[in-house]
């Protein structure tokens, strides 16, 4: 899981984002959902988007709304 | 307020969903939701107390369940009007009687033949599409389809897409919608609800992993992922599907379409048919008159008047036919000889007296009718009558019999969490060892979850726990689930009788005991128009009939006619002497007749009053008995106060006197006067209450009372309405209380022999009732497998102990070895295991209460055999290996519960008494104020509630010789409540000073100290 240090985001939705200094365009979102984790341990819910890129790359992105905290969560080879 | 949710499970869901109803609706009204359907997983127990929250917050409140359809999956089944809910009803009752428990399901054949009126959504990722779907069997998902649309078409049929924002939602309601369309079935959302508000969501996870039996930490299938479950607003769906609109459309309409169930304003009563034909009200007339000459004789004409206004009230309210049910129920238990006594309010009736229903004269008492029935009150009647508890379940069948098996059914109760069983079940999937959490569950004191959190450090039971952080987290999960239902059982006697069949009105399941149940409780059944009768069972009835049955087998014996003024059984009660009596016999309630001293049958109905939580923290008590004894004068507040309290000595006592003080200072009706008693008991608010004394204190004074007085006294009915207790009730008990004191008094060794017969009952343990009846001379001899009934029986001038109180035994086996036991007896274990085969698996047991005793002494010699090749019986008796005293005291406690040949603390004596410290005889024996020491037993420890509203530790120490009572401080509780309360030992050594009522605790300690 990799911390994303810029996403740009409109209706809540991740449109492009930047990784290895590379600008990543969501070209649409796949899947979309939440999941709450171990909430007995604290830890935060966090909201996922399963989306593909104009390069054909799949990607799945997670924010954590709380601190408002966005990760890339695994690249589909 | 718009919007709908119509896939919504509450806690009636049992574990698949963590709200209330009518936290449910309350959130849809906070969300403008303006449609709420109610989908419980296959019943319809939670809808009551749901159509009385949509009706008080104006929401629109549908009906319906969700059905597992045969193994393929969920469908929601939405009713869509009041004669659709029937079909509802029948189908769930077919699904749950013709699976096994906990196991219903629906057919394709049930949803043809239930389902032609009912509207169906497909469900969520549970629902029998999303199922096929996701499994990726398309062939299954075309079959359902082709089901699903022969049954409801695509005018009742609907697809259903949640919001619960799930991996692979997409791709699912695409397909599912691509699938509808081909079939003009139309999509609807719902949001799958399981829980009020996103923050229930932890407690709703909790009762997954109890559901499934499984740890927090472990992943397993049908846990939820997300906390998206709740009920959301409008504006979530809006947003979520903002780009299909026809499914917010579509679901809307169909909400619009729906309507909410005519169910909580309609009335089913019974039908009594008469013998010639005559109107119910004439023929209850007839009967009651009848009644009256037999209960009145010559006076009958003067309770005439009294008779016509009962009779007016009841054929007004339609209770005509109720009555002659319940009468005609009564009649049957006297022709069959089953001993019964109607209890409670109805006691107050003169008719219920004269129908021979109950056996309190409310005419001489004076009681009021309208504590029971009032026009102004309009609720339901409610009668309950105790029958002999061996035999309660004839007159059930008499009912169904009588009655017809569509029209009588019995009540459910709602198991619902409490305390220790929260703290058990989320400590567990809190991972915390079973023994542990049952000692903690153990040592709860009775007191909300909350309260004791906040005084955790000053609970000796509980600051002893390591772990105390993670054990609050328990405690506080706990407290969330405390009072939600966990599952549905059976009413302890509640039947509802209807001229109607039942289907109309509730599904019926089995419960655990297996009995046929409604879906709904006590409550509910009223709201939905049901009247209910209580058929109790009332063990001391059975006690009373064995012992009456063992004193009439030598003289002439009648307990009906036993003298109501017995000097001697009102000195027994005088010393405190009652263990074994019926509601007389706890430490408080023998306390108080030391000090009351009763000598008068009124006596008693005033001790059955007194002993309860609000007449002691209300300091009742003492002006109670310092009037009835002399020592304070009685006086009224007003002159027409004394005819109403001069029975109770000045002292408000009774809710019945309440009502006529009302009635007879403000002019209030009896009927008004009732109202205003309960608007008091539950008037919390001073505003509320300020309204109340106003119009009394009005009425009053337009009657010429000062309004002084009028404010005295209304400040006294305050004072007690809330705890007042029904007169009609207590003279009920009370003729059962002296009744069975009477019989302890006389006939104690037939006594005890029905009390040992119908346990478990009372107050006090069996080991309790031997010690009490060794001290009246009763010896009691050991279980004998060729001299032991399987009950106990008498021998010679005591009792032998009956084989079925064995542990684990069973009566029906008991039974089996005393009826194939040869004339010349067993010779051997192995006899009886041969002609009662069941009896095998407690050879050894028997062997070690001592039950083949009188056939050889060598219970090794014996145990060798029964284990031994065959049981070829080869052992010869060994007298050294004989056992000693307390191998077979041990043995007692270990498979008994009690010691057969002595009480335990009889083979510690000679230690003990070398210690110094004394029996519980001899302590009894010094004066008060002194100081004692001693060891015994220790029963029901327990911290009820005291005027001083501090913590006191009061319970029961027992040896060979009595009983005592001991008491122990706050201060004392702070050191020593570790040693009572959770895993204790029972055996305790006790020092402290003798006062009046025991022992006053100074120091406690566990026996012997080497443990």
């Amino acid at each position: 899981m990799t911390r994303l240090e810029a996403v740009w985001v409109k209706n809540y939705v991740p449109h492009q984002f930047l990784w290895q200094r590379r600008l990543v365009v969501v070209q649409r979102v796949l899947d979309y959902w939440r999941d709450i984790g171990e909430w007995w341990h604290n830890e935060p819910e966090l909201w996922f988007w399963r989306v593909q890129s104009q390069e054909q790359g799949v990607y799945e992105l997670a924010w954590d709304p709380q601190k408002n905290q966005w990760w890339l969560y695994y690249i589909y080879d | 307020m718009r919007g709908a949710h119509l896939h919504v499970h509450s806690a009636f869901s049992f574990l698949n969903g963590a709200s209330t109803p009518e936290q449910l609706v309350a959130q849809a009204a906070e969300q403008g939701i303006a449609t709420l359907a109610l989908t419980d997983a296959h019943r319809v127990s939670g809808i009551v107390a749901f159509l009385k929250a949509c009706e008080r917050f104006g929401v629109k409140g549908v009906v319906g369940a969700e059905v597992m359809v045969e193994s393929w999956g969920n469908l929601v089944l939405l009713v869509p009007n009041t004669a659709a809910y029937a079909d509802l009803t029948g189908l769930l009752s077919e699904a749950h009687l013709n699976h096994p428990r906990g196991e219903p399901r629906v057919s394709w054949e049930m949803l043809r033949r239930w389902g032609s009126a009912l509207i169906a959504l497909t469900g969520d990722r549970e629902g029998l599409l999303a199922r096929a779907y996701i499994e990726g069997n398309q062939k299954r998902l075309e079959d359902l389809a082709e089901q699903l649309d022969a049954i409801f078409g695509s005018e009742r049929l609907f697809v259903e897409v949640t919001t619960s924002l799930l991996p692979g939602d997409r791709r699912l309601f695409q397909a599912l919608r691509a699938m509808g369309e081909a079939r003009g079935w139309r999509l609807v959302a719902t949001g799958a609800v399981h829980y009020a508000r996103k923050e229930d969501f932890g407690l709703f996870d909790l009762m997954t992993c109890i559901r499934a039996g499984k740890r927090i930490e472990e992943v397993f299938s049908g846990r939820r992922l997300n906390a998206e479950n709740y009920l959301k607003p409008w504006s979530h769906f809006e947003n979520l599907f903002r780009d299909w609109p026809d499914i917010l459309r579509n679901t809307l309409d169909l909400a619009d379409r729906l309507e909410p169930p005519g169910l909580l304003h309609r009335r089913f009563r019974p039908l009594f048919k008469t013998a010639d034909g005559r109107p119910a009200d004439a023929y209850l007339r007839d009967k009651v008159l009848r009644g009256a000459a037999w209960r009145y004789g010559r006076q009958a004409d003067q309770v005439r008047e009294r008779i016509e206004r009962e009779l007016g009230v009841i054929q007004d309210l339609g209770f005509s036919d109720y009555f002659l049910v319940v009468s005609d129920v009564a009649d049957h238990a006297r022709k069959q000889g089953i001993r019964f006594s109607g209890r409670g309010s109805a006691a107050d009736s003169v008719v219920a007296y004269c129908l021979g229903i109950t056996d309190v004269d409310a005419w001489r008492r004076n009681l009021l009718f309208e504590r029971f029935m009032s026009r102004e009150r309009q609720e339901m009647p409610d009668i309950d009558i105790d029958f002999d508890a061996r035999r309660r379940d004839e007159v059930e069948a008499y009912v169904k019999a009588r009655y017809g098996d569509r029209h009588v059914a019995r009540v459910a109760t709602y198991q619902t969490y409490r305390q220790r069983l929260a703290v058990r079940e989320i400590g567990k999937v809190m991972g915390f060892p079973p023994q542990e959490l049952d000692a903690l569950a153990k040592s709860l004191p009775e007191a909300p979850l909350s309260s004791l959190l906040e005084r955790w450090e000053t609970i000796p039971e509980l600051r002893q726990y390591p772990e105390s952080d993670r054990l609050k987290a328990v405690m506080t999960w706990a407290m969330a689930i405390e009072g939600l239902p966990r599952h549905i059982g059976t009413h302890l006697g509640g039947v509802v009788i209807s001229q109607e069949p039942l289907d109309m009105v509730s599904p019926r399941e089995r419960s655990p005991k297996g009995v046929e149940i409604l879906q709904f409780d006590k409550r509910d059944v009223e709201d939905l128009g049901l009247i209910k009768l209580d058929l109790l069972s009332l063990r001391t009835f059975s006690a009373v009939e064995m012992a009456s049955q063992a004193i009439g087998q030598g003289q002439d014996f009648d307990y009906d006619k036993i003298p109501l003024n017995d000097e001697e059984t009102f000195h027994r009660l005088q010393r405190g002497d009652s263990i074994g009596v019926f509601q007389l016999e706890s430490p408080a309630q023998r306390a108080l007749a030391e000090r009351l001293q009763p000598s008068l049958w009124e006596d008693i109905v005033a001790s059955l009053a007194l002993i309860r939580p609000g007449p002691i923290k209300g300091n009742m008590v003492d002006p109670f008995v310092a009037r009835r004894r002399g020592q304070e004068p009685v006086t009224y507040l007003h002159p027409d106060l004394e005819p109403i309290l001069s029975k109770t000595y000045g002292v408000v006592l009774f809710q019945e006197q309440v009502i006529a003080i009302a009635s007879a200072l403000a002019g209030f009706t009896p009927g008004e006067a009732d109202m205003l008693r309960r608007v008091m008991t539950h008037a919390r608010s001073p505003r509320e209450m300020e309204a109340l004394g106003q119009r009394f204190r009005e009425k009053a004074m337009a009657r010429g009372i000062t309004e002084t007085v009028a404010d005295q006294v209304f400040q006294q009915m305050v004072g007690y309405a809330s705890y007042g207790f029904n007169e009609a009730h207590a003279a009920a008990f009370a003729e059962t209380a002296y009744r069975t004191a009477y019989l302890l008094e006389h006939y104690p060794r037939q006594y005890f022999l029905g009390l040992l017969n119908a346990e478990p009952l009372g107050y006090y343990p069996i080991d309790v009732l031997l010690v009490e009846a060794r001290r009246r001379g009763v010896a009691i001899h050991p279980m004998d497998i060729n001299a032991s009934g399987a009950l106990v029986v008498e021998e010679d001038s005591g009792l032998r102990i009956g084989l079925g109180f064995l542990k684990g035994l069973g009566m029906e086996t008991a039974r089996q070895i005393v009826e194939r036991r040869p004339p010349e007896g067993y010779q051997h274990p192995e006899d009886v295991a041969e002609r009662v085969p069941a009896a095998r698996t407690h050879l050894r047991h028997f062997i070690e209460v001592g039950a083949f005793d009188s056939l050889s002494p060598d219970r090794e010699g014996l145990l060798n055999d029964v284990e031994g090749p065959n049981g070829l019986r080869l052992t010869t008796v060994q007298k050294e290996r004989q056992w000693s005293l307390s191998e077979r005291i041990v043995a007692d406690y270990r498979l008994l519960g009690f010691g057969q040949h002595q009480q335990w603390m009889a083979l510690w004596r000679p230690h003990v008494e070398r210690e110094g410290f004394l029996s519980i005889g001899a302590v009894q024996e010094v004066p008060m104020g002194q100081p004692i020491r001693t060891v015994a037993l220790f029963y029901r420890p327990h911290r009820p509630p005291t005027r001083s509203g501090r913590l006191v530790v009061f319970f029961s120490l027992v040896d060979e010789t009595g009983v005592l009572e001991a008491r122990l401080s706050t201060k004392g509780y702070q050191r020593f409540g570790h040693l009572l309360f959770g895993k204790v030992r029972r055996m305790i050594a006790v020092s402290g000073i003798r006062e009046a009522s025991g022992i006053r605790v100074t120091a406690l300690a566990s026996w012997p100290p080497s443990y």
